[in-house]
């Protein structure tokens, strides 16, 4: 045997992704009985450019991950197929911020695969979270209840988003580079107040991320079971205390709870996502023939649904699936790092992701209490595909340190019998 | 007529669209799977060599083949050897090669037939990055990890 690493072909999945795309836009362009020829341009321009990158990237950068940004890249065909179905002005902004978002994404990718662990620069990080955070509460806009929408021009964005990534990073980098635990101080005292501006702004989905983010990470990095345990218990207390301190935090509880009993206010949009998952059932009612319409927010926080009520359940569980696929093709590349900081911030990244799925496919499921927040990926929504993207780009610049690392290792034992 | 096509085949293509994603899925994973198995062998098994011989003269066919030499080898012709090398002018068992700590020792266990850099060895002698081992007609050169070599400098 020889020791030469041979990347096997993934060309097969590039092609069945391909073939999916272009048949789902082929069947929305004769769905209301007239041809409409933009369904297929959409179609075959999305396919084109999800070749084109997945190539694109593969040339670039040897020793990229493929599996997760062929994951990605079906998550975020499946979300513009479906957003085109409600709204075929929204497809084509997702479609834009696409490309954008891989531009951003190459540059994150090159950032990352060359660069340490960012030092005295994670202050900066910290402070900007927070003002990211803060600013929402002055300048906002709300959207859907919540106040975390900033306009800018003809734009509108999302800033806790971004202090999402921000966080991921300086979390890493404290948690890589401290030991005791009085050092974590200002660490913690950072996250409380992230946390605490989220609430304040009504953004309880990000907030709970946060959380939940936070407690993996500190586990995971320290591997410290009581000051874990106590975390969650202050998670717990602060959760219990703003039940009762916000009405709109006892709203959420509440229409988990029971939907049907305020059907006509707050619980319209549970009880219209459980009635579309259920009229879809296990095969769906086929692309194109269920009622978007009729659940608020369906193009956004609520996509799953749809996906679930027109694909049917076995395909929302597929997706699923294929979410679990990225998480552990993400922890086995966090396991195989040099650094802790690396490790942790490919895993903050892969957790974050997870957790956002959970809390959001969980929240229309009844599950847990709904809060709002998107769908990584498949969501439609600039700010959050941009975010996705970018913590895409994380895990695979730090996949691309790992590849040279053993290709260096590779080469200088040259072809080697083993 | 367009709508009642549109009817039909949207009723027909859930059932594509599961499929396809399975499949995807099952591609995906059996993939994902195999590589990284693959890619642990070979990491692994690089990792745990502290160098290789490149044969270099006396075998034509097998010239520039580079073998992986663990913390403690023995070489011959024989099947016993850890590294197995198929020339008659070689000895069933004819040498041990191990690294002591700091150095990598190259003890000749027969009288004739072995040379490091040309001279005839019998006792054991520390070999490095560079040096020539012959054994019978067959010619090595020894590569060691860099960070080993430094060893020998202490």
């Amino acid at each position: 045997m020889n020791s030469k690493i041979q990347s096997r072909s993934t060309a097969a999945v590039v092609v069945l992704q391909t073939l999916f795309t272009l048949s789902a836009f082929a069947l929305l362009s004769i769905r209301n009985g007239v041809f409409d020829p933009w369904a297929l341009i959409m179609g075959a321009c999305l396919s084109a450019f999800n070749v084109v990158q997945y190539y694109l990237l593969k040339k670039m950068f040897r020793s990229m991950d493929h599996f997760v940004i062929l994951v990605s890249q079906f998550l975020w065909s499946v979300g513009i197929v479906e957003i085109y179905r409600i709204s075929q002005r929204y497809a084509v902004r997702q479609a834009i911020f696409l490309v954008f978002g891989t531009a951003v994404m190459m540059i994150v990718i090159s950032v990352i695969k060359s660069s340490r662990d960012f030092g005295k620069l994670n202050w900066l990080f910290m402070g900007g979270a927070v003002i990211l955070l803060a600013s929402t509460l002055v300048l906002s806009r709300a959207i859907g209840g919540a106040r975390n929408w900033i306009n800018i021009g003809p734009f509108s964005f999302q800033p806790s988003e971004f202090a999402k990534i921000l966080f991921i990073m300086s979390s890493a980098y404290f948690l890589s580079t401290r030991d005791k635990p009085t050092s974590f101080i200002p660490y913690i005292i950072f996250t409380a107040v992230c946390v605490i501006l989220l609430v304040v702004a009504k953004e309880l989905g990000t907030g709970l991320l946060i959380c939940a983010t936070f407690l993996i990470l500190f586990y995971s990095a320290t591997g410290r079971k009581l000051l874990t345990i106590l975390g969650i218990g202050v998670f717990g207390a602060g959760a219990y205390g703003s039940y009762k301190l916000f009405s709109h935090v006892r709203t959420r509880v509440e229409i988990w709870r029971d939907p049907w009993a305020s059907y006509n206010a707050e619980g319209y949009q549970i009880v219209q996502g459980l009635l579309a998952l259920a009229s879809g059932g296990l095969f769906g009612t086929g692309l194109g023939k269920g009622m978007p319409g009729a659940i608020p927010a369906s193009h956004t926080d609520y996509i799953f649904t749809v996906i679930g009520e027109e694909f049917g359940l076995i395909f929302a569980a597929i997706l699923i699936v294929f979410y679990l696929v990225f998480i552990v093709r993400g922890m086995i590349i966090a396991m195989n790092t040099d650094s802790i900081y690396d490790a942790l911030l490919v895993f903050g990244c892969t957790a974050m992701l997870s957790v956002q799925s959970f809390i959001i496919i969980g929240g229309v499921i009844k599950l847990i209490p709904l809060t709002g927040i998107t769908l990584p990926f498949v969501s439609y929504g600039g700010s959050s595909l941009l975010s996705s993207m970018i913590q895409l780009g994380i895990i695979e610049g730090i996949s691309i340190k790992n590849g040279s690392r053993d290709d260096r290792e590779l080469e200088m034992m040259g072809q080697i019998m083993i | 007529m367009l709508n009642s096509l549109y009817q039909v085949l949207a009723i027909g293509m859930k059932y594509w669209f599961i499929a396809l994603a399975a499949a995807m899925l099952w591609l995906v994973i059996s993939i994902s799977g195999k590589e990284y198995r693959e890619r642990k062998t070979v990491l692994s098994e690089v990792g745990n060599y502290i160098g290789y011989l490149e044969i270099v003269g006396g075998m034509e066919e097998e010239e520039g083949t580079r073998i992986g030499l663990a913390r403690e080898n023995t070489i011959g012709s024989g099947h016993n050897a850890d590294i197995v090398v198929r020339d008659e002018s070689i000895e069933k068992m004819h040498a041990h090669m191990a690294f002591d700590g700091n150095r990598l020792m190259f003890t000749p266990l027969t009288k004739k037939g072995t040379r490091i850099n040309g001279r005839k060895a019998i006792n054991s002698y520390p070999v490095r990055t560079g040096d020539i081992v012959q054994l019978g007609n067959v010619v090595f050169r020894i590569f060691l990890r860099p960070e080993l070599e430094e060893l020998y400098e202490q």
